[in-house]
């Protein structure tokens, strides 16, 4: 049988999850008597955890499970769906937009409203399974840019959006955190050649404002934006090095519901 | 006087919401703590926006297997969620208290899956492991060199034994197996071990919060 001076000896591995279940049934009617042991293992506890391994953001599903655990409906910080944005749009003026928006409306909207069940699917598959693919992209390589985007991506303020439009062969994925950092992500965007870029407009307050020219073919790319009045995020081609105002056809563009 | 009434649109409820985000971000973990409960999924936000990545990265590390990772990171968050009340400010910090839920049920987990795996494969799964040296695993760039110091202060057997209970979930008995000692000297090398690092760090001036 282990005596007092056996339990004391204990308690560094007891502190560690070390010992077998007899062993700390004994250790626990211990420290329930003694206030020096309990302050000992306490102790030893908190050194253990000064000397845990790397932090590995977990996968934003698991935010998901646990939202979805306590309130027991699906979480509302999924990712922003997709939406037809002839209808979703109204309290932004075409006018005060300016050109982008009204390109994006008349090179989307027809199909928008034509392809509306296919938008149905999208939404439908623009689940957290994206989320998850892109989180796992960007932890698999460990440059801080990725990092920084697998952080961003499991931070439940986070807002994920997916840059589309019917006909476009490519999509991009956009997070944009609640202090207005954001970062594209994941392009599926055709490369351009080396006098192009592709470059991001943010519509905020229905003002139409340049947020970042991409390069010719954006890996991860960081911005920032004022995420208070963000309506919308759009991507143009343009020549290399950007422009200040734009009269080229979107490329994708999502706007929020 | 008349004041310009501002309509209740999303945008103000988006602002509201922002100041709430940051001041949540202000509280302390202890604040914090007490803030987490039914009506409170910000705090848990919040707690989780903060020691998710230490959690997952210890379950992680131990269970060497994702899924069951993220299963046990889950039911950390839960559980302070379901029972915050066992966090106790006085008794240490929310990080080492998560942290220690954390451990002991990977560790339960590991020694279940254990029945069903064979001792060679636990065994040839260690060796890699033992070699790796816990000064390059830190948890906090910002502490590294403190934490590195402490850990080089260590005698060797204390830190394999130390690294091999902790990281690799063993009893101090297995790890007494496999290091050849004597089941008594594990037990106190773990003790000393973590004793000597405690003072170093301590004498560093860092903290686990």
């Amino acid at each position: 049988m282990h005596d007092q001076l056996n339990i004391e000896e204990l308690l560094g591995a007891y502190a560690l999850d070390a010992v077998d279940d007899g062993e700390e049934s004994l250790v626990e009617q211990h420290l329930a008597e003694c206030s020096l042991c309990r302050i000992e293992a306490e102790e030893h506890r908190r050194v253990a955890a000064m000397l845990v391994g790397e932090s590995v953001q977990p996968p934003v599903r698991v935010w998901n499970q646990i939202l979805e655990e306590i309130s027991g409906a699906a979480p509302d910080t999924d990712i922003a769906p997709v939406v037809p944005i002839d209808s979703k749009r109204r309290n932004i003026s075409m006018r005060s937009l300016g050109w982008v928006a009204a390109a994006v409306v008349l090179a989307l909207s027809a199909a928008v409203l034509t392809q509306a069940s296919r938008i149905g699917d999208l939404n439908s598959r623009l689940t957290t399974q994206d989320k998850q693919f892109a989180t796992l992209a960007a932890t698999r390589q460990q440059e801080p840019l990725q990092q920084a985007v697998a952080a961003a991506l499991t931070n439940p303020g986070s807002q994920v959006a997916n840059l589309t439009a019917e006909g476009a062969s490519g999509a991009m994925l956009i997070v944009v955190l609640p202090d207005g950092t954001g970062y594209v992500f994941q392009s599926t965007l055709e490369p351009l050649p080396e006098d192009a870029t592709y470059q991001l407009w943010a519509v905020v307050d229905d003002k139409v404002i340049s947020a970042g020219v991409l390069g010719n073919r954006p890996e991860v790319v960081p911005f920032h934006i004022d995420p208070q009045g963000l309506q919308g995020l759009v991507i143009t081609r343009e020549v290399a090095g950007g422009v200040p105002q734009s009269a080229a056809d979107p490329v994708v563009a999502w706007f929020k519901a | 006087m008349l004041r310009p009434v501002k309509k209740a649109d999303s945008s103000t409820k988006k602002a509201r919401f922002t100041i709430r985000a940051q001041e949540l971000s202000e509280l302390s973990d202890a604040s914090l703590a007490a803030a987490v409960g039914p009506s409170s999924q910000e705090a848990l936000a919040e707690v989780y926006r903060r020691h998710s990545g230490a959690v997952h990265g210890l379950a992680r590390r131990i269970l060497r297997d994702e899924a069951l990772a993220e299963e046990i990171t889950q039911e950390v968050f839960l559980r302070l969620w379901n029972n915050p009340e066992k966090y106790d400010a006085e008794r240490g910090s929310l990080r080492s208290f998560l942290l220690a839920h954390t451990h002991g049920r990977s560790v339960d987990l590991i020694r279940s899956e254990s029945a069903r795996r064979t001792r060679e494969e636990k065994d040839a799964q260690l060796v890699p492991r033992a070699e790796q040296n816990i000064e390059e695993q830190v948890w906090d760039m910002a502490l590294a060199t403190q934490v590195q110091e402490a850990l080089t202060g260590l005698a060797e057997g204390e830190r394999r034994a130390i690294e091999l209970a902790y990281f690799g979930g063993h009893t101090y008995r297995e790890v007494a197996e496999m290091l050849g000692q004597p089941e008594g000297t594990v037990k106190s090398r773990i003790r000393s071990g973590l004793r000597r690092l405690r003072l170093s760090l301590t004498a560093a001036g860092v903290s686990d919060t």
